[in-house]
């Protein structure tokens, strides 16, 4: 469910009219809820917000999957016009009289970035000030972020413009205006809010592989599938040209097991992530065989970062000991030595 | 391209910073006391460069010029590199300052005689030591995307004109070298070129010029005999990895006449671990992220060392192949390797 949050009870009267929204009762009066959303009464300012939406979060935790922010604001820019509503992208904030450094940003493609205020803007050099980090200012939309962002929850805000911040000269007509206009400014706000795309419905993806009836992932395999070719996807154009890639014609008239099938496709498909290792790999394989062969552990550095390795190897008798030693003997430490500095051919 | 221009109180009315406001009339105007203020005071997200940019004009303050970490360009002689700006048109999606400065913006600093005569004064010392010091001008923004905006390259080129015996290294991946061939070339200004196969610089050299534009800047340059150099950096590896670089090779020698080349150098690509969580945030769907990378002996995230070396000798060879001299070939190595 979304958690809509505002600052007065008057910028959400129209919610709470017409949403037939009724108290939580184990709270104050500031939370309420219905059939689709939650609504929280944050209060003004910074800590009053983040305070508010902090504990409304932690009571209905697991049950909030949006926090959705609606509110007055004033412009701090030609572009942001009064009596419009704009979606924010970026929340900053003014705490005490420093700015906060730490933002949170929505992945709105909205250009306008709304910064919180730690007082009202009540004279042009404030807000000229303000003006150096966001074309909005309003007094808790950071907080409210902050909150949802600690609880990793998505946010959005929606800020009504009622006045032009650069403008102002004194607290008092604009507060008037706000309290004289609510009525206004909050069926503005619902009108918006109603017209908004609220869910947006997430249907899994058809694969191409899921038609190859001939072949069978577990669970975890399909997951598997699903996490390589997305990074295959940023290499090759599209499924089909991985799968194509992958030899898919070939393993399909293979006489193995579906799963034993899908676990070749899997293989390959790693191969095609890293060909530059693959081929490393096979040739280190080949120059350890050897060591492999008489049952010497052998355990390369980390990452290949370095030509050191070590082995380990269990003697119970003469002849396991000759192995060993023969093994050792056959092994071509140059040629590993060489593959590990690159000097070979691809 | 520019939503808003910031500069600093002291320097709003003087002709370098008109000259640059003039350019931008249809953007903001801000007059900040200090660029400290405002730039870098928040966490700006990088991508939204893309659409609201701002710049900032100001005053370099601190140290002016500053030895250069190990590594950085043709061994033997010491380095340093200046700051005029901070911050890149481009978009690379490999760049490191994408992690930086915590803001995209760019700032442009206006105090070049400062930092002349911070450069100069370096310099002397280096000479009497015996050295040939390397001065560097592209550490935190391309060297020449801007210069026709900012005006400063005949400054620099009226110092190293008067200090032949230190070298000045202008970096860039631009196609922007009008103000250049104004000036007449010098043997100790070396204009450097970063260049990739044409398919990596559109995947990952997001908005700079393609590899043709790049190669008609070299070509106009090299005509005019500015010294040339260019840099094979970062080294992507892909399947016609081998192929697409022996192309690249021959393109630019088509040219770059190997008399003209100064010097070659070649770097895999390797990330901070921060630059790579940016990459990864801001580029999801970036081949780089799909690439072999590991995390290494220092922490940087990279290709593994057989692979990074086996890259660079590759490289090597097809380069040596191409009749370049070896001693002009310089591969980029980290200690360990």
């Amino acid at each position: 469910m979304q958690l809509l949050v505002f600052a007065h009870r008057a910028e959400a009267q129209t919610f709470l009219k017409l949403g037939n929204f009724k108290s939580v009762e184990t709270t104050g009066n500031d939370l309420f809820f219905n059939s689709e959303s939650y609504l929280l009464i944050c209060g003004e300012g910074t800590m009053a917000a983040l305070e508010m939406v902090s504990a409304s979060l932690g009571l209905l935790k697991g049950k909030v999957t949006s926090v959705l922010n609606f509110g007055v604001a004033g412009s701090l820019s030609k572009k942001v016009i009064v009596d419009e509503i704009y979606e924010v992208r970026t929340a900053y904030a003014e705490i005490g009289s420093q700015i906060e450094f730490k933002s949170y940003s929505t992945k709105s493609t909205s250009l306008l970035d709304c910064i919180s205020a730690s007082n009202r803007v009540v004279n042009s050099e404030y807000a000229q000030h303000l003006s150096c980090f966001a074309q909005i200012v309003d007094r808790e939309y950071w907080a409210i972020a902050r909150a949802a962002s600690n609880f990793t929850i998505t946010f959005k805000a929606y800020k009504l413009i009622s006045d032009n911040a650069l403008e102002n000269n004194s607290d008092e007509p604009i507060c008037e205006l706000v309290k004289t206009n609510s009525e206004y400014y909050s069926d503005r706000l619902y009108k918006h809010y109603k017209s908004l795309n609220s869910e947006v419905t997430n249907v899994e993806e058809k694969r191409l592989i899921d038609s190859y009836k001939d072949l069978y992932f577990t669970v975890s395999q399909y997951r598997q599938y699903r996490t390589v070719l997305k990074s295959l996807l940023s290499k090759y154009e599209s499924e089909d040209e991985i799968l194509k890639r992958v030899g898919m014609s070939i393993i399909l008239e293979m006489e193995v097991l579906p799963k034993q099938k899908s676990q070749m496709v899997l293989e390959k498909m790693r191969e095609l992530l890293t060909p530059f290792n693959t081929i490393l790999n096979g040739k280190i394989n080949t120059v350890l065989s050897p060591l492999k062969r008489a049952n010497i552990q052998v355990k390369l550095s980390k990452n290949l970062e370095s030509s050191m390795f070590n082995i380990n190897a269990s003697i119970r008798s003469e002849s396991d000991l000759l192995q060993i030693s023969t093994a050792l003997s056959k092994f071509d430490f140059e040629q590993y030595q060489k593959l590990l500095k690159g000097d070979f051919n691809v | 391209m520019f939503e808003t221009i910031f500069v600093e109180k002291h320097l709003a009315s003087t002709k370098r910073a008109r000259s640059i406001l003039n350019k931008f009339p249809k953007a903001n105007v801000t007059v900040i006391e200090s660029v400290d203020d405002v730039f870098g005071k928040v966490k700006k997200p990088y991508l939204q460069k893309r659409e609201t940019l701002n710049l900032f004009l100001g005053e370099k303050k601190g140290t002016l010029v500053k030895a250069a970490p190990d590594a950085y360009g043709l061994s033997g002689e010491p380095h340093y590199y200046f700051i005029h700006a901070y911050n890149c048109i481009y978009e690379c999606n490999y760049c490191y300052l994408q992690g930086y400065f915590h803001s995209p913006d760019i700032v442009i600093f206006l105090n070049h005689e400062e930092i002349c005569q911070e450069i100069e004064r370096v310099a002397l010392l280096e000479q009497e030591k015996g050295n040939t010091p390397w001065f560097h001008a592209g550490e935190f923004s391309d060297s020449l995307a801007l210069s026709h905006i900012t005006g400063e390259l005949s400054l620099y080129h009226d110092l190293f004109s008067r200090i032949p015996y230190a070298k000045l290294e202008l970096r860039t991946k631009s196609a922007n070298i009008k103000p250049l061939k104004d000036l007449p070339p010098r043997e100790n200004i070396i204009t450097t070129f970063s260049l990739s196969p044409a398919d990596k610089i559109k995947k990952n050299d997001l908005k700079t010029p393609s590899l043709k534009a790049r190669l008609r800047a070299i070509k106009e340059l090299a005509k005019l005999d500015h010294p040339i150099g260019i840099h094979f950096d970062p080294v992507v590896y892909d399947d016609g990895f081998e192929e697409k670089y022996r192309e690249l090779i021959a393109e630019m020698l088509e040219v770059l006449p190997h008399e003209k080349l100064e010097y070659i150098s070649v770097g895999v690509v390797r990330f901070t671990k921060n630059v790579f969580e940016q990459v990864k945030k801001n580029y999801p769907k970036s081949e780089l992220l799909s690439t072999e990378l590991i995390k290494s002996f220092d922490g940087k995230v990279r290709y593994n060392r057989p692979m990074r070396l086996w890259i660079l000798s590759t490289i090597k060879e097809l380069l040596l192949k191409a009749s370049i001299a070896k001693e002009k070939i310089y591969l980029c190595m980290e200690d360990e390797d």
